[in-house]
């Protein structure tokens, strides 16, 4: 949190006590205190960043400085999540014509891509002084599987589509197993809006390797 | 905005706030209300320097959705995983590997945190073991691909059975979660598992057992 200039001391009741408070409640209290200042006075934005100009508290959904509705922003919660159907067991060979009911369905193998993965995700919106109801800046992470070793250790390509524009990132290591891959960052504004937007994952592998899909999520950076 | 003038030291003492309490929501009330007043005193109309503050439009946070929303849990993952099908337990690994993941996910966690996993499905119907069991000597719960511990809680649902694994404090950044299933029984498994969800351990979000 930083301080504004124009910022006042706390009134003096707070300051001075009978008896100390224990460093937990003193800790956790001023925090609360100094945040609940800032956001009385419009000094600084949820990033505690100090702003040039004022801004006003709208409740208005979007520049809604309360704890709860802030919280992706201030802390990286993620905001979203995507997870396939999936026969995890299969042993039959990929099946990508019918990925989504198919017992042997899921895995990519060079055929076709796929889409494993269409979800809602919540973009967090962007603090003060960015556009009211723009998005903030937004990352995803795709947790594959790669059925075997791949013939190159960035042969796995995911493809992140959120409100229509997408973003492609590839799998870093060749061994066989889990591994997590980074797409974006989608640029704060980048997006026609912040809130429910829609996410579609992708994945293509080059033929004679084998991949799928796990789980996906969203998070501001 | 009114305020009341109210002096928060009765409650706040330190005889009254043992190390580890929680802070009550009335003691923030109570300093709320002191700022508030502060805020009156201090100016006239608006906050120091706001003087481009713009007043809130009439509104009622019991109606439509733009208001606050919620934090999400740090991982919550509502696919479909199945082990085996109707009629076909499962026998062998995909692609002859070592092992199966039956259920793999992300978490993603801001800063050290005591967290909980629930993960939760069905019976399947197939013949072998038709729920996940500690009777299985393959089956592990990994988190960053290290086993940890995990049980099983009683549901209401007899054909329902749900994993919970207390993950301790797990460190900020993003980490995965998976099901393994390093050795099948002769008879296969059969199972389906719905969804999965992390949750604080702190604030009674999850109560388990001792």
């Amino acid at each position: 949190m930083t301080f504004s200039a124009n910022r006042h001391d706390l009134p003096s009741p707070l300051v001075s006590a009978d008896q100390p408070l224990s460093g937990d409640v003193m800790g956790r209290s001023f925090e609360a205190i100094e945040y609940l200042w800032q956001v009385t006075t419009n000094s600084a934005d949820a990033r505690g960043t100090a702003l040039a100009a004022a801004q006003g508290h709208t409740h208005d959904g979007v520049r809604d400085q309360t704890l709860t509705a802030d919280a992706q922003v201030l802390l990286n919660y993620p905001s979203g999540f995507g997870a396939p159907y999936l026969r995890a067991d299969s042993s039959a060979a990929p099946d990508p014509v019918a990925p989504h009911y198919a017992p042997n369905g899921g895995w990519a193998d060079g055929t076709a891509t796929l889409a494993p993965i269409r979800s809602i995700i919540h973009a967090p919106f962007a603090p003060a002084p960015a556009g009211i109801g723009s998005n903030a800046t937004l990352r995803s992470q795709v947790l594959i599987e790669k059925g075997a070793t791949l013939s190159a250790a960035n042969a796995v390509t995911i493809t992140v589509t959120i409100d229509g524009v997408p973003l492609v990132a590839n799998s870093a290591v060749a061994a066989a197993g889990l591994e997590t891959v980074q797409v974006g960052d989608w640029a704060a504004a980048s997006l026609t809006k912040g809130g429910p937007l829609e996410m579609i994952v992708q994945i293509s592998v080059p033929s004679g390797d084998y991949a799928r899909v796990w789980h996906s999520l969203v998070l501001p950076v | 905005m009114a305020t009341v003038v109210v002096d928060p030291r009765p409650e706040q003492q330190a005889s009254n706030a043992a190390p580890q309490q929680a802070v009550r929501a009335d003691a923030f009330l109570l300093a709320w209300q002191t700022i508030g007043s502060s805020y009156e005193t201090l100016t006239t109309g608006i906050a120091p320097g706001n003087g481009a503050r713009t007043v809130a439009q009439v509104h009622d946070h019991s109606t439509g959705g733009k208001g606050a929303y919620l934090a999400q849990p740090p991982c919550r993952w509502q696919g479909f995983a199945t082990m085996g099908d109707q009629g076909i337990a499962a026998t062998a690994s995909p692609f002859a590997l070592t092992a199966t993941f039956c259920w793999a996910s992300m978490l993603q966690v801001y800063t050290d945190h005591s967290l909980v996993l629930v993960l939760y499905g069905n019976d399947g119907e197939a013949n072998g073991v038709n729920r996940p069991s500690l009777d299985l000597p393959g089956l592990t719960l990994e988190i960053d691909g290290i086993s940890t511990p995990f049980g099983f809680e009683p549901t209401q649902d007899g054909k329902a059975w749900s994993i919970v694994a207390r993950l301790g404090v797990v460190p900020a950044g993003l980490h995965t979660l998976a099901l393994k299933l390093s050795t099948y029984p002769p008879n296969g498994v059969a199972w389906q598992i719905y969804g999965a969800e992390v949750w604080s351990e702190a604030n009674e979000q999850v109560r388990l057992d001792p």
